[in-house]
């Protein structure tokens, strides 16, 4: 059996357990599936959090390692739990002097830090229609062990945000500035590989600029491949 | 045959069908296409949104209801896996007080798709040039949707704390930060892929939100997908 079969469709080729050549396509190149693509096409891949109408969760009062706010915690034994992306939304400012942290704990003892309570948040399987669920733990309101410094390394802090972020500097009393980072006056579009496209027959990327009165000016900067059309 | 051959060229090698060595360079790498730029290369990957001069679309003018969604992208309930791998929304009319904006999954895990009874549909095209094969998805505005639960979704982005004038006033000039929709003031880009890998399958969908309490506000999307059968599961 050859080893690699040119194919240039992406429909099923065999059941699982069947023997069949991997895909190259026309120009010889080996389609790679990212692996959490793969993951989620199995039902292995899991989206937790709140939904709109949820009723947000309370912090705490004062930092304390045994009590979360919200946590992913593997099971002790089963599966390997390969976090993927975190998004954190303040929607309530609460008092003064508000911290957030997100830490990676691990004993590193093959002795789990203890999971006392929680309460379960929303979780879906990233596959649509897919009945398997998760394994892990993904809970808010939390109570564990007591965790120690050797035991955690912080990933992410916000420590210095105002008191009033939300009902006032979020709304309107700061200054804005140009930095190199919040560019006011640049974007930058990543096609790649976000948004694939492939200008042909006539396809076109376009910008446009129209100004009333003296003309506005831009410096672009557009990168490109090409690729011979016969591939298609 | 051998099962790898050196190739300096990106021509094709053979049609669909043949057995062919794959490519690699001169020093012994095996050269990879990435999955969503082989979709593409087979029209199977679209972009949804609006065109420069199209009518831009009301979002909901009262208080947020699930059921009146502004945008959505929707698997539909057999025969297609819907990947979406990027999101772009741009406010372009601020409407009234108290704006707030919502990105959600919406899945039921139950093989129980949750119904769209009425919406028009986005302009959606192939992201490959000169390809008319169609989109499967539901690329749709001003849409009503059946009723679900908080256990039936998860927010993946959302912007409750935006001034009431941020068009008007906090973006063109009052020297003011502003609560943004990430840092453009006005637009916010969900690069979806590859951090958050989602496959709308069965009616699964992505739900897009706009909510003003008064006058409406309005939203240009960007959806950008691919599509596979969903026979591959």
């Amino acid at each position: 059996m050859a080893i690699f079969e040119v194919r240039n469709t992406s429909a099923k080729i065999g059941d699982a357990g069947a023997s069949v050549a991997a895909s190259i396509t026309k120009f010889g190149d080996v389609p790679v599936m990212d692996w959490q693509y793969n993951l989620m096409l199995q039902g292995r891949v899991f989206i937790g959090g709140e939904g709109i109408e949820a009723t947000d969760v309370d912090g705490e009062a004062a930092l304390d390692d045994t009590t979360p706010t919200w946590l992913l915690r593997a099971p002790d034994s089963g599966v390997i739990v390969v976090p993927l992306y975190v998004r954190l939304q303040l929607t309530s400012e609460g008092g003064a002097a508000p911290d957030a942290y997100l830490t990676l704990i691990n004993s590193n003892l093959d002795d789990p830090i203890v999971y006392t309570s929680g309460t379960a948040g929303t979780v879906l399987n990233a596959l649509g229609g897919q009945s398997r669920t998760n394994q892990a733990k993904f809970v808010n309101t939390v109570t564990i062990a007591a965790v120690t410094d050797a035991q955690n390394a912080v990933i992410w802090q916000a420590k210095d945000i105002p008191d009033n972020l939300l009902s006032a500097e979020a709304v309107g009393t700061g200054t804005p500035v140009e930095t190199l980072s919040n560019s006011m006056s640049a974007v930058s579009i990543p096609l790649f590989p976000h948004i694939p496209i492939a200008l042909t027959k006539g396809g076109m990327l376009a910008f446009y600029t129209a100004t009333g009165t003296s003309d506005s000016k831009y410096r672009p900067t557009f990168v490109w491949a090409e690729i011979p059309d016969d591939i298609l | 045959m051998a099962e790898f051959i050196v190739r300096n060229t990106s021509g094709k090698v053979a049609d669909a069908g043949v057995a062919k060595e794959a490519s690699i360079t001169k020093f012994g790498d095996l050269i990879t296409i990435p999955w969503q730029y082989n979709l593409l290369m087979q029209g199977k990957v679209f972009m949804g949104g609006m065109g420069i001069e199209a009518t831009d679309i009301d979002g909901q003018d009262d208080t947020y209801a699930e059921e009146e969604v502004t945008h959505c992208l929707k698997a539909p309930d057999s025969g297609t896996v819907v990947i979406p791998l990027y999101v772009r929304v741009q406010l372009t009319t601020e409407g009234g007080a108290a704006p707030d904006f919502y990105l959600t999954y919406v899945n039921t895990n139950l093989n129980t798709p949750i119904a769209i009874s009425a919406g028009t549909a986005n302009t959606v095209i192939n992201c490959l040039g000169g390809q008319h094969t169609a989109n499967a998805a539901l690329c749709y505005y001003t849409v009503t949707s059946g009723t679900y639960t908080s256990a039936q979704n998860v927010v993946l982005w959302q912007a409750k704390d935006v001034p009431d004038n941020l068009l008007s006033v906090e973006a063109i000039g009052t020297g003011t930060p502003v609560e943004t929709m990430d840092n453009s003031m006005s637009a916010v880009t969900i690069p979806l892929f590859p951090h958050i890998p989602i496959g709308l399958a069965k009616g699964a969908a992505l739900y897009l939100y706009a909510s003003t309490a008064t006058s409406d506000s309005k939203l240009r999307p960007t959806f950008v997908w691919a599509e596979l059968p969903d026979t591959i599961l």
